[in-house]
């Protein structure tokens, strides 16, 4: 069981990473054709892996940003390792932040928050850099990031109630519990 | 420092335009699509169910409307049959059997089973890759029209580039159907606006009269898509910034947001480069057998002296 968890973490992610892409495949009915969703699954479940389930020696959401982001590059972008970089990078910035904050439920709604936005404009600044997309940064931000926010931040409380004491049970049994 | 080396490393050699993926690529891209049809089956199901509740609702007036346009169906089959079997007689009269060979295609039957997360690449993954025959440049369509054309190949998924995300660089030699006059109008369509949500044409030659409500298909030149693929409707019209040309924009007749089942055309026709090869190879096949000819009769020379 001890050995088992880690690999079960990664399953998760990786179910998580194959319905980001469903989702924007389905039409959700109360969605406004207007809005661009996309959808960042993965990254919050992430979050919720360093807040609960990390110690201060291992790395393990790290080291599956860096395999499931680049996941996600091969399958859903053309363009290889765009969202290895920004969701490894904010990842370890939340990780720093945690040291100093408590893990409680308003923590975790906030970093969620955060973290999406923090993605979501940063993909937007190094697409246009890169020249994926020419949007002006009003369209973006009424048409994407608005829309994109709402929707992870209800997908993320959905996470946090099935994850969050899974997480924490998880941790105590692989890192405290003799056995 | 030296992952950002690597990632940096990384966009650049992505950013290449490939059509073939590396094996790694390949293998993630169909390890990752078996799953994604698997989870696909019960959520197409529930979406498919939700809806033909939906669609229950307005079958009486949908009824209704349909006898009326059936009786139109019947005639437009009529006119289609005095028309075939006109074209046929002169066919006949000049000779000539080859049909249009541009239009001629295969097709593929294929699910979306994921589209990309990120909205700014408009892209789809479709169940079928290269064991089914699929290859990079096809075109795809619906029932509606066309969609796009296949990016890259795996050997079980592969997935395509939607209209909405092309540009200069992909462009698609499109004629506009035109009533009343005996040519069509042509042009290229070379991109799309993203805040009107349309279709960008370039016309060729300014002196062509298009008008509002005509309909653009694929001429089947250019040796990427073939002939005749309904593309979409001009919805207005406005002269490009020194009045050289028309650019129209284009309502695209399908709708790239929602879709499920797709139709992946595999050219028959050969294109020029294919064709030159073929040409070179049988001319090398004819030099080595006159070689060989010509050596067995003097060996027969050698022989009889």
């Amino acid at each position: 069981m001890k050995r088992m968890i880690p690999f079960l973490i990664a399953f998760i992610c990786f179910l998580l990473v194959i319905i980001e892409g469903v989702v924007a495949n389905t039409r959700l009915p109360f969605i406004n054709d207007e809005w661009v969703i996309v959808s960042h699954f993965l990254f919050m479940f992430l979050i919720y892996v360093t807040m609960f389930f990390e110690k201060d020696t291992t790395y393990y959401a790290i080291i599956l940003s860096v395999v499931f982001s680049l996941i996600i590059d091969v399958v859903y972008t053309d363009i290889l390792g765009v969202y290895l970089f920004i969701y490894t990078v904010i990842l370890y910035a939340i990780r720093g932040l945690m040291k100093v904050l408590q893990a409680n439920f308003l923590i975790a709604f906030i970093m969620t928050a955060f973290g999406v936005i923090a993605t979501d404009i940063f993909s937007f600044f190094l697409y246009n850099i890169i020249q994926v997309h020419e949007d002006s940064w009003s369209m973006y931000l009424y048409e994407r990031l608005i829309p994109t926010t709402i929707w992870n931040v209800i997908i993320g409380l959905v996470l946090y109630l099935i994850f969050a004491k899974r997480l924490a049970k998880w941790s105590y049994i692989k890192f405290e519990r003799q056995d | 420092m030296i992952s950002l080396i690597i990632v940096v490393g990384l966009i650049g050699f992505s950013l290449k335009d490939r059509t073939k993926l590396t094996m790694v690529e390949d293998f993630v891209h169909d390890s990752v699509g078996w799953v994604q049809q698997l989870l696909n089956k019960p959520v197409t199901f529930t979406t498919n169910f939700t809806n033909n509740i939906k669609d229950i609702r307005n079958v009486y007036r949908e009824n209704q409307q349909l006898k009326e346009s059936i009786d139109e169906i019947r005639q437009l089959e009529y006119e289609n049959q005095e028309l075939a079997k006109e074209m046929n007689e002169l066919k006949e009269v000049l000779d000539k059997t080859d049909s249009d060979f541009l239009t001629k295609f295969q097709s593929i039957q294929a699910s979306v089973i994921a589209r990309s997360k990120d909205q700014w690449f408009k892209q789809i993954t479709i169940n079928k890759g290269e064991q089914d025959g699929i290859k990079p440049n096809m075109s795809v369509i619906t029932g509606k029209g066309m969609i796009g054309k296949v990016q890259t190949t795996s050997p079980f998924t592969s997935t395509v580039l939607l209209l909405n995300g092309f540009d200069r660089t992909n462009r698609i030699s499109v004629n506009v159907y035109n009533n009343g006059s005996e040519t069509d109008s042509s042009g290229f369509i070379v991109g799309y606006d993203e805040e009107t949500e349309l279709l960008m044409l370039e016309m060729n030659s300014n002196d062509q009269d298009i008008e509002e409500g005509q309909h653009v298909f694929s001429s089947g030149l250019g040796g990427v898509f073939p002939k005749g693929l309904e593309i979409g409707e001009i919805v207005d019209i406005e002269s490009d910034r020194y009045e050289l040309t028309n650019i129209a924009h284009v309502q695209p007749s399908a709708d790239f947001e929602h879709l499920n089942h797709v139709i992946v055309l595999n050219r028959a026709a050969t294109t020029n480069d294919e064709i030159a090869e073929a040409e070179a190879k049988a001319k090398a096949e004819e030099e080595a057998k006159a070689k060989e000819e010509a050596e067995r009769q003097k060996e027969q020379e050698e022989s009889e002296s």
